[in-house]
């Protein structure tokens, strides 16, 4: 994006003033950084700005009543505005005890690390802020670093019901991010990637191509995943931490105004983040059910393209009409599957009640590990054994699975067809044969075996 | 201006801006008194290394970094802080000769560090060809991931298979570190145990009047005695074959003969090395015969070191990891053995 900006913005910007400028330019990437950062905070904020009406109406609509209806017109479509203004104009206090430095700067840790995980996901193919190799492990250890702020403020407040309830947050956040690391990785084992993009692209196609119908272990993954990611986002029927029944408000009892109202953006934050997490690991992220733009004829010329021009090229930087048509799409199919998850969060808040402080831990460490577990173990057996599941049914792809392995898996196959050749004990160091001594393989070697790693090695 | 901008490199600016924050925070981290706020300090100094690592091209070390320090190691901190502290310990006040040590300590190792960096040539100045440096983005977790499982791919195209030997992997430290990792599991929890014989144990330490009347298990008693008497071989057989004639030279004929080819590469020092190390295991069963509970450390730590020589003589790796299974599971067996049974099991009857 930055490349876009310096070659069809600035480089013609520059040109009226008799300059030029290089792909490279330090403004073009200034630029590309706070496009992203005002997107990704328009998501954070207005995204809590709908879900919290959102969750109004479903709660009301489940407890058999209207939920706001007269704000802002026919829905009370701006009852989280009101309610943002009534946030602002309220008093700023600092309590006696609280120690003020930490009081006042825990909510932003919360919220900071709630937004810095948005770097990281996909909102279409190649559309992430920053596209990070191993996307879902720096999800993963960023919502981790959520607590935190929870805990500071828990602490800071000096309060015993702030204490309370950042004390069973944290012991409730450290458990369920054993659970949630197993079965994040039920998906990565398949695909072969920790990058997100590419989980969600070797999903393309039809809705049977989703990984969730890879095989019934990974079926029955997706729900203890979701099970641990509304625990570790924190919400009911695992929001210990404020269980106002018990502690008052729990950690953000000492907040008022607009530092409480941060607790809460990057609560609705991690909730959408976790949301679109499952979206991309177990419901093909941007992929709509049905591959459309697969099937749609190109024009503009643009038959030629990949994907008839209704595609999105990995790097490209050129503007291409249909392929961000494509991508806009993808966006919108990724959003709707990201709030639907969020309402079943909601639905599941407004049912369910409570669980006691000992339920929770048992719910983690007795049942969601174990059933983890078994369930990654089934899906490497699965994998391993090949067997045919939904999967297989109507096996549309983009690209095969096994494209998306790195070439270190692709390494092997030169030595095996070298052997004859050298007839020696292969350079190639496995787990179960170890390398031979150093002075029987010196003089054996064999120049071309090494030759023939390094330039498959190399090779993209 | 737009010159002077163009002329920054940014990628130098961005890492200053990340080295100034971590050591900033890290001098807070000494300076300050209040426990809590050292720790918080302490999470944006690591956060920043992390940032250090984001920016060489290595996520994964820097996911790393932030998953183990800032999200798991930090909050333990502040929840061991939390639980812990009583207004005493909240605040430390530090003496002056507490500053003076610290000073002096952390001087000498800044200085051993600074001049061990200056000492290596090439990182002085600017490389060459820094132009041609692309960086290793995207490609840092795989060769992490498959070292740990035993294969280096980045030491495949290793010229000298001399040097290609030992870069089988972190296989063996790996299953080691996990090993140390269950103890110390093991241990918080028995640690962590609802203590319902503790306290009628501390009575009678309190008053040790008569003579206790201590029973073995014929179960743990008899896995002693065997325990001392293989083992007890095993050393004989160690440097028997230490001792063996040079002469006899091997033939895949005989069951010796197939043992002498498999136990060839070994180096000569291992022999009396695991004989030593089994006749220490004889005088460490002893040890726990005569009821003695410390001495069950070392009959694990003995099988480890083995291992690790094992290792290190030039059997390989997998021959290290199956001995060391094989000659902890009697270990584990015993241990099993002493803590159950009817009570007081023998565990809880030692010294």
């Amino acid at each position: 994006m930055a490349q876009f900006f310096n070659e069809e913005l600035l480089h013609r910007l520059a040109g009226w003033f008799g300059s030029s400028v290089g792909p490279n330019f330090w403004l073009g990437y200034v630029l590309a950084a706070a496009v992203h950062i005002v997107l990704l905070i328009h998501v954070v904020a207005v995204g809590a700005l709908i879900f919290i009406w959102l969750e109004r109406k479903v709660a009301g609509r489940i407890q058999d009543r209207l939920g706001p209806t007269r704000v802002g017109g026919k829905f009370g479509w701006l009852q989280t505005l009101a309610d943002g203004i009534k946030l602002i104009a309220k008093e700023d206090i600092t309590p006696k005890d609280a120690d003020p430095l930490l009081f006042k700067l825990a909510p932003y840790v919360s919220f900071a690390a709630s937004f810095s995980a948005y770097m990281a996901l996909p909102f279409a193919n190649g559309w992430a802020a920053q596209e990070v190799n191993v996307a879902v492990f720096f999800i993963v250890a960023v919502l981790g670093v959520e607590i935190f702020g929870v805990i500071l403020a828990g602490y800071a407040s000096g309060s015993k019901w702030s204490l309370f309830g950042a004390m069973r947050e944290a012991a409730q956040v450290v458990s369920y991010e054993v659970p949630i690391g197993l079965c994040v990785v039920v998906p990565v084992l398949i695909v072969g990637s920790m990058n997100l993009v590419t989980i969600g692209e070797a999903q393309a196609g039809l809705l049977t191509n989703w990984l969730i119908f890879h095989d019934p272990a990974t079926f029955c993954i997706f729900f203890v995943y979701f099970t641990c990611a509304v625990a570790s986002v924190n919400r009911a029927p695992f929001d210990l931490a404020e269980a106002e029944s018990e502690l008052v408000a729990g950690f953000h009892t000492e907040y008022s105004g607009l530092r409480w109202s941060f607790f809460f953006m990057a609560e609705y934050g991690s909730m959408f983040l976790v949301s679109g997490l499952a979206a991309i690991l177990f419901y093909g992220g941007w992929n709509g059910p049905i591959p459309i733009f697969h099937w749609l004829p190109g024009f503009f010329g643009l038959e030629a393209a990949p994907g008839g021009g209704w595609a999105y090229v990995q790097g490209e930087t050129s503007w291409r009409v249909l392929g961000y048509i494509a991508q806009v799409a993808g966006v919108l199919n990724f959003i709707i599957k990201s709030c639907l998850f969020v309402i079943v969060m909601m639905w599941v808040r407004w049912t369910l009640p409570r669980l006691r402080i000992d339920q929770v831990m048992t719910t983690c460490l007795k049942y969601c590990v174990p059933l983890g577990a078994a369930f990654f173990v089934g899906a490497m057996f699965w994998k391993l054994l090949g067997i045919p599941f939904i999967n297989d049914i109507a096996p549309f792809r983009g690209q095969t699975l096994a494209d998306v392995r790195e070439n270190w898996v692709l390494v092997p196959e030169p030595v095996a067809a070298a052997k004859p050749a050298s007839d020696e004990p292969q350079p190639m160091p496995e787990p179960a044969h170890p390398t031979p001594p150093a002075a029987t393989t010196t003089t054996h070697h064999s120049p071309r075996t090494s030759a023939t790693l390094t330039s498959q090695e190399t090779a993209p | 201006m737009t010159l002077l901008l163009a002329a920054i490199n940014w990628h130098s600016v961005t890492f200053l801006f990340f080295a100034l924050v971590a050591c900033a925070f890290a001098v807070a981290v000494v300076a300050t008194s209040n426990v809590v706020r050292m720790a918080f300090y302490l999470t944006l100094s690591l956060g920043a290394t992390s940032g250090l690592f984001f920016l060489a091209g290595a996520p994964f070390v820097g996911a790393m970094q932030l998953m183990i320090y800032v999200g798991g190691t930090l909050v333990l901190l502040i929840f061991g802080v939390m639980l812990t502290a009583q207004a005493r310990f909240i605040s430390m006040k530090t003496s002056g000769g507490e500053w003076v040590m610290a000073a002096v300590l952390g001087a000498s190792l800044l200085g051993l560090l600074v001049a061990t960096g200056f000492s290596i040539e090439s990182w002085r100045k600017p490389r060459a060809d820094l132009a041609a440096v692309t960086l290793a983005d995207g490609q840092t977790s795989t060769p992490i991931g498959m070292a740990l499982t035993g294969v280096r791919v980045d030491k495949l195209s290793e010229p000298s298979a001399a040097r290609r030997h030992g870069m089988s992997g972190y296989l063996f430290p790996f299953v080691i570190i996990s090993m140390h990792l269950l103890v110390v599991l093991i241990g918080a929890g028995y640690m962590a145990r609802t203590k319902r014989v503790g306290s009628r144990m501390a009575l009678e330490r309190a008053a040790p009047a008569t003579p206790r009347i201590r029973r073995r298990s014929f179960a743990v008693a008899g896995g002693l005695i065997s325990g001392i008497v293989v083992n007890l071989a095993l050393a004989i057989a160690c440097f028997a074959w230490w001792l063996r004639p040079p002469a006899a030279a091997a033939s895949g004929n005989s069951l010796l003969g197939q043992i002498q080819i498999l136990l060839e590469p070994a180096s000569g020092w291992l022999w009396p090395v695991l004989g030593g190390l089994f006749a220490a295991n004889v005088l460490l069963l002893v040890i726990v015969y005569l009821w003695q509970s410390w001495a069950v450390i070392g009959l694990v730590a003995i099988p480890l070191a083995q291992a690790a020589a094992i290792a290190n003589a030039g059997l390989g790796n997998v021959p290290a990891v199956a001995f060391a299974v094989l000659a902890l599971a009697p270990v584990v067996l015993l241990i099993v053995l002493m803590c159950s049974g009817p009570r007081p099991t023998m565990w809880e009857q030692m010294d």
